[in-house]
């Protein structure tokens, strides 16, 4: 059965309550439509009852009996025999209605590089969504899902969030369980919630974070954080990030950040970060840490394979046919990185770079509640647009600072530029404030 | 950067093309500084607040620039930063 004829039998389940038949099957058909054109989902599911809100969950999250590709044809055909955590926590109360498209094992920032179809941004189906949790970000955006769940690790949830016009949060480091979750950069690498609106993200973030379990878990409590979500913070400092505001940003969205961000109402200064140093830092760690743990794909425990004469010409083999360039290129960087001889000039400066980077930052939060900038320094670029990988790199450059130092950051719609939605990011020491302050943006922009 | 090599751990063969492209992204995160250097506290964090930049600097009997932010704030920094 095709995706679209499943997402109709699903939406034909949800909206059983509607009365006017007409409507409702005129309503399918143009979601359906929708979901061909837009190719938000890689695989949709047919529950049989409704549970609660409708959820897609990112190709990289597991899902027992449910296929998890990452987008990539080596694990094509696979399929977990367990839930993920965070998965595990909302399936008793959402109604699961598919997995969605990212970049081929989330390396990207423009959510259309799955090795199974382009997927589209929801506001131009010539722009890229933003990645790499793009097929969440359009679904969201399209309104074929309530909630969804992205994976953020140096701004996979808050990129496609800022590029499709939703909200989308990442919590801090460990704050979600990673049990189930298949690795970019482990030391980073976060489950992020994601919705149309604050309280769909609070939400959903009540349901998947803190508890205790297993060894990926935080042992935090478990926490609503909806029942504060309303109560505006009584005193608050927020910082204005002076690179969010100046080249490479595009004056457009800098202005128009600027002129959002004094809805928020709170004393504001400015600083200034070293944010280039950070970005190249994160790659370095990333190949690294990314380089290790593709090692498992070796076409022999999971997913495809290719013959070869040896074991090893198997190997390499089906890693060679059936990895993406762009995985294939952080995997070479990765090994390069970490060789006896250059290890010292990459790995090792980087990672101090970035324990640097972390200290000083929460030195800086301790004067100030919040760092306020722009998500992404341009509007979403073309499909085919960026072949250059340094200029895909570059547009991560806002989104890391809170990936880097492991806190909470979320971006929130703030208007748009050429009729493309821009995102509003706040950077805060805990995830109850980011999402309070957040909220009450949102009520003041909604006033106008 | 002998690629080979890295190929061989990587276990992948590629293409002359993504050589070419490995290498650039090797050239570009080669410019990260050496750990005593920049990144650090001082190069990192110029914190732009009036108060705090103003007494330290007066402090430490530093020159101090003065500059209207982009928002119309006077801004007071020294020059050290």
């Amino acid at each position: 059965m095709s995706c679209s004829k499943k997402l109709m039998k699903t939406r034909d389940i949800l909206l059983m309550d509607k009365e006017d038949l007409e409507d409702r099957i005129h309503y399918q058909l143009e979601l359906a439509k929708r979901a061909e054109e837009y190719h938000p989902f890689v695989w949709t599911s047919e529950p049989d009852k409704v549970l609660g809100p409708s959820i897609g969950i990112k190709d990289t999250i597991a899902v027992k009996g449910a296929p998890m590709t990452c987008c990539s044809r080596i694990l094509q055909g696979h399929v977990p025999v367990y839930d993920a955590t965070a998965y595990a926590r909302v399936k008793e109360h959402t109604t699961l209605l598919g997995k969605t498209s990212c970049d081929s094992f989330a390396c990207g920032s423009s959510g259309a590089t799955s090795d199974f179809g382009v997927t589209r941004n929801a506001h131009d189906p010539l722009r890229v969504p933003g990645g790499s949790s793009g097929g969440s970000a359009t679904a969201l955006a399209l309104g074929l899902v309530d909630l969804a769940l992205g994976t953020d690790t140096f701004g996979s949830v808050r990129a496609p969030a800022s590029f499709s016009g939703v909200v989308g949060l990442r919590p801090s480091y460990g704050l979600v369980s990673r049990k189930g979750l298949v690795d970019l950069c482990m030391s980073m690498d976060t489950i992020g919630p994601m919705a149309r609106d604050v309280y769909g993200v609070a939400y959903l973030l009540s349901m998947i974070a803190g508890g205790k379990g297993d060894l990926t878990v935080s042992i935090t409590q478990q926490k609503d954080y909806t029942s504060q979500l309303e109560k505006p913070l009584a005193h608050k400092h927020v910082l204005l990030l002076k690179e969010g505001f100046e080249d490479p940003v595009d004056p457009r969205i800098a202005r128009l950040v600027e002129k959002e961000a004094d809805k928020i109402n709170a004393e504001t200064s400015e600083i200034s970060l070293s944010l280039e140093q950070v970005v190249k830092a994160y790659y370095v760690v990333m190949s690294a840490e990314f380089a290790s743990s593709m090692q498992r794909y070796d076409g022999i425990r999971y997913g495809k394979s290719k013959d070869g004469k040896t074991f090893e010409d198997q190997v390499v083999s089906t890693r060679t046919q059936f990895l993406s360039e762009e995985v294939k290129r952080r995997i070479l960087v990765g090994a390069a990185v970490t060789m006896a001889e250059y290890k010292e000039k990459y790995y090792s400066r980087a990672k101090k770079a970035i324990e640097r980077f972390k200290q000083s930052l929460k030195t800086t939060l301790q004067s100030t509640d919040f760092i306020v900038c722009p998500t992404m320094p341009c509007v979403p670029w073309k499909i085919g647009e960026i072949q250059d990988p340094l200029k895909e790199y570059a547009s991560d450059l806002l989104t890391g600072i809170a990936s880097a130092a492991g806190l909470p950051a979320i971006s929130v719609p703030c208007g748009t530029v050429q009729g493309l939605p821009i995102g509003l990011q706040i950077i805060g020491k805990d995830d109850e404030s980011v999402l309070r302050v957040a909220r009450e943006y949102e009520k003041e922009r909604d006033k106008e | 950067m002998k690629i080979i090599k890295v190929c061989r751990t990587a276990r992948l063969a590629v293409s002359e093309e993504l050589e070419r492209s490995v290498s650039r992204v090797l050239e570009w995160a080669d410019a990260l500084p050496e750990p005593k250097e920049g990144l650090g506290k001082k190069q990192a964090f110029p914190v732009f607040r009036k108060d705090d930049a103003f007494k330290d600097a007066e402090k430490k009997k530093q020159i101090i620039l003065q500059f209207t932010s982009r928002r119309g704030r006077k801004c007071l920094v020294p020059r050290s930063l």
